[in-house]
């Protein structure tokens, strides 16, 4: 561990010299950032690390069959388990998926399940990312990097070979490709906060980087379209687009990110989309409540991994419980995503408890509240280079092709000011590498 | 790798071989400029023939160390050495995938080294010399591990920029020679590229070492012309 702190600026030189950065736009100005990272990994034991694969597989496989259930058979709302306000009249359902089967039938290629470790121990899950999760290439490109900086650390260390991941995705995008022709992997384009992971799994997975224009559809075909109008067939697109934006005829019609007709190809069978159109149905914070139901449901087992306690003001009880406790309870829009529209109840001024109560009773269906877990601190070295305790979350990495698989990693995000819970890279987080540990 | 390029990465891919060798030369004119600025008498602007060979306005007021630091950091300028390695930039970031990060990361470094010594004011232009290196080693890099045509589009953009400042530079005519027979290589692997008219005009002009030597007025402009238009990316 020595070497590793003593390597501390070597490292973030490297990760300089590689441009690991991200994007953020304030007040209309992008500008990049380093991602900061930090040299004290989190490690995770085999037996640890084999009861959270299971739990994760278990998840992902119940959330795939729950995305196919809700487009086609309907089952589990006509079986009472999920009410219809929490499926078809959520804003990441999309009616236009309804009937269609991806190919090879996978929703959820890739899925983010961010998870945190109570102070007991238990890992609780806290967000299913089944859209477009993003942060696999920072603990890559970490390990690439440490193990050039620290190479005894990792003799002396048995620690499971992280740099795997752009086989796993090149392996699921063949399997979902099934030999129609190249991979692509469509960016918005360089401006997009996460631009970097773009282009970096591009160059890890062999797969085409297509920026938008660069792919056309006819015949129902897709094609990218290469120097002197040459035309190569596209059989899987990794895309890093919103769902409302990846084609301007079915979707959003401003859109100049997306691909004219993607969709009729896609619902033709003809491409491959990773992940798949309509998972927001799937993976927003009021269907989180359900998901330990799907697994029951769906799997007929009971969930190996806990949901951290939450209430939707939707349920009567439910309701009533936040209104009395709402000053000790965290409070989330279901609309929101990286750390935004959370409010943590115990630091709101009595006046703005009255605010959100009343926001919902107004509208219930856009709130769920949480008890707020005390989780496990780990140490990072601070501004002065000291040892210091800050909140850290777990991003895991869920693969889905043929088999789905874990990746014996996954994005440690923690938060850099010592008093808050928020470990959002947008908000100012910064990162750790995930050791999960052969012993 | 799968190397198809679209249209957009083939122009940019020209355009990063262009501006690599672009501030690979300009660093090394500017630190022959700035040797002779040691013998030139206090007052003179010794810097005006390699401004002017780069088609830079020179006011006779500017002193010289104004001009050099503005040929090597004003980021408004587009003729400046950070400028250049910024639009280096610009087209590697975006390329990562064709040319890969240990290339990438050479361009990297000499971008984040041009912005600190720009925020100094660094007048010692012997601070400058990493990004020299950086440069060789981006080059030695994409030879490595870049094939096809993506390299070629790279060599392309590389041996025509080279042709360009040396056309410039009035270097001697073996020179302009050795870039322009390996040129002609690089069209017999990858013709589509060259507009054939501006390549028999360009052969025409070159081929006339009389004219080159006896430097004809017009003659040079009409090289670079004919440069400018050779590359149909």
């Amino acid at each position: 561990m020595n070497e590793l702190l003593a390597s501390r600026d070597s490292v973030n030189k490297w990760m300089e010299r590689y441009g690991v950065r991200f994007g953020v736009y304030k007040n209309g100005v992008f500008n990049e950032q380093l991602f900061p990272f930090d040299a004290i990994p989190r490690k995770i034991s085999a037996s640890e690390w084999s009861m959270l694969e299971k739990g994760l597989i278990q998840r992902v496989k119940a959330l795939n069959m729950f995305l196919y259930d809700i487009y086609h058979d309907k089952k589990i709302v006509a079986d009472g388990v999920v009410p219809k306000e929490f499926t078809y009249e959520s804003k990441g359902y999309m009616p236009e998926c309804e009937g269609i089967t991806p190919s090879k039938g996978v929703y959820a290629h890739i899925a983010g399940i961010d998870l945190v470790q109570a102070k007991d121990g238990r890992w609780l899950i806290l967000e299913d990312n089944l859209r477009i999760p993003s942060g696999a290439s920072y603990p890559m490109i970490a390990r690439k990097v440490t193990r050039k900086a620290c190479p005894q650390t990792f003799r002396d260390n048995l620690i499971s070979d992280n740099r795997n991941y752009g086989a796993m995705l090149k392996e699921m995008m063949d399997y979902i490709n099934d030999g129609r022709g190249i991979n692509c992997i469509l960016t918005p384009g360089r401006y997009n906060s996460a631009f970097f992971e773009h282009s970096y799994l591009a160059e890890k997975t062999g797969a085409i980087l297509a920026f938008p224009g660069d792919l056309i559809v006819e015949n129902n075909n897709v094609y990218y379209i290469g120097l002197y109008k040459q035309k190569v067939r596209v059989g899987a697109i990794y895309r890093r687009v919103s769902d409302e934006y990846l084609d301007p005829l079915a979707f959003e019609p401003s859109s100049l990110l997306g691909v004219p007709n993607l969709m009729e190809a896609y619902k033709a069978g003809k491409v491959g989309l990773i992940n798949a159109l309509g998972n927001g149905v799937a993976d927003d914070k009021g269907i989180y409540y359900f998901v330990p139901r799907m697994v029951k449901y769906y799997l007929g087992e009971e969930p190996i991994l806990e949901n951290a306690p939450t209430y939707l003001p939707f349920f009567k009880e439910d309701f009533e419980y936040i209104i009395r406790n709402i000053h000790k309870l965290v409070i989330k829009d279901v609309a929101e995503a990286g750390g935004y529209g959370v409010m943590f109840g115990r630091d709101m001024t009595p006046e703005r408890l009255a605010e959100v109560k009343q926001l919902i009773i107004k509208d219930p269906r856009r709130w769920i509240a949480q008890e707020v877990v005390d989780f496990i601190d780990l140490d990072i070295i601070d501004e002065s280079g000291n040892p210091s305790p800050r909140k850290c979350d777990l991003r895991a990495f869920v693969v889905t092709g043929k088999e789905t698989k874990v990746w014996k990693s996954g994005l440690t995000r923690f938060s850099r000011n010592p008093n808050s819970f928020v470990v959002n890279s947008s908000q100012g987080g910064g990162f750790k590498d995930t050791w999960v540990m052969e012993k | 790798m799968n190397a198809i390029l679209s249209a957009n990465k083939a122009n940019r891919l020209f355009w990063l071989g262009r501006y690599a060798e672009r501030g690979y030369l300009m660093l090394h004119l500017m630190r022959r400029a700035y040797d002779e600025v040691i013998d030139v008498p206090v007052g003179e602007v010794p810097y005006s023939d390699f401004l002017k060979k780069m088609d830079v306005y020179v006011s006779n007021e500017m002193t010289t160390s104004y001009q050099m630091m503005e040929q090597l950091y004003d980021p408004d300028k587009i003729t400046s050495l950070r400028s250049i390695i910024e639009m280096m930039m610009d087209n590697a970031i975006v390329l990562r995938a064709d040319i890969f990060s240990e290339s990438f990361s050479y361009i990297e470094l000499c971008r984040d080294l041009i912005r600190a010594k720009a925020e100094v004011r660094e007048t010692n232009i012997s601070e400058l010399q990493p990004i020299t290196d950086w440069l060789l080693a981006f080059w030695g890099c994409i030879r490595e591990r870049v094939h096809g045509e993506t390299y070629s589009l790279l060599e392309i953009g590389r041996l025509l920029e080279h042709l360009d400042m040396c056309v410039r530079f009035d270097y001697k005519y073996y020179r302009i020679e050795e870039t322009w027979e390996t040129l002609k290589r690089c069209k017999e692997t990858f013709p589509d590229v060259f507009d054939a008219v501006e390549f028999k005009r360009l052969e025409g002009l070159i081929s006339d070492k009389t004219q080159y030597t006896e430097d004809f007025a017009g003659y040079k402009a009409n090289v670079l012309s004919a440069i400018c238009s050779l590359v149909l990316v």
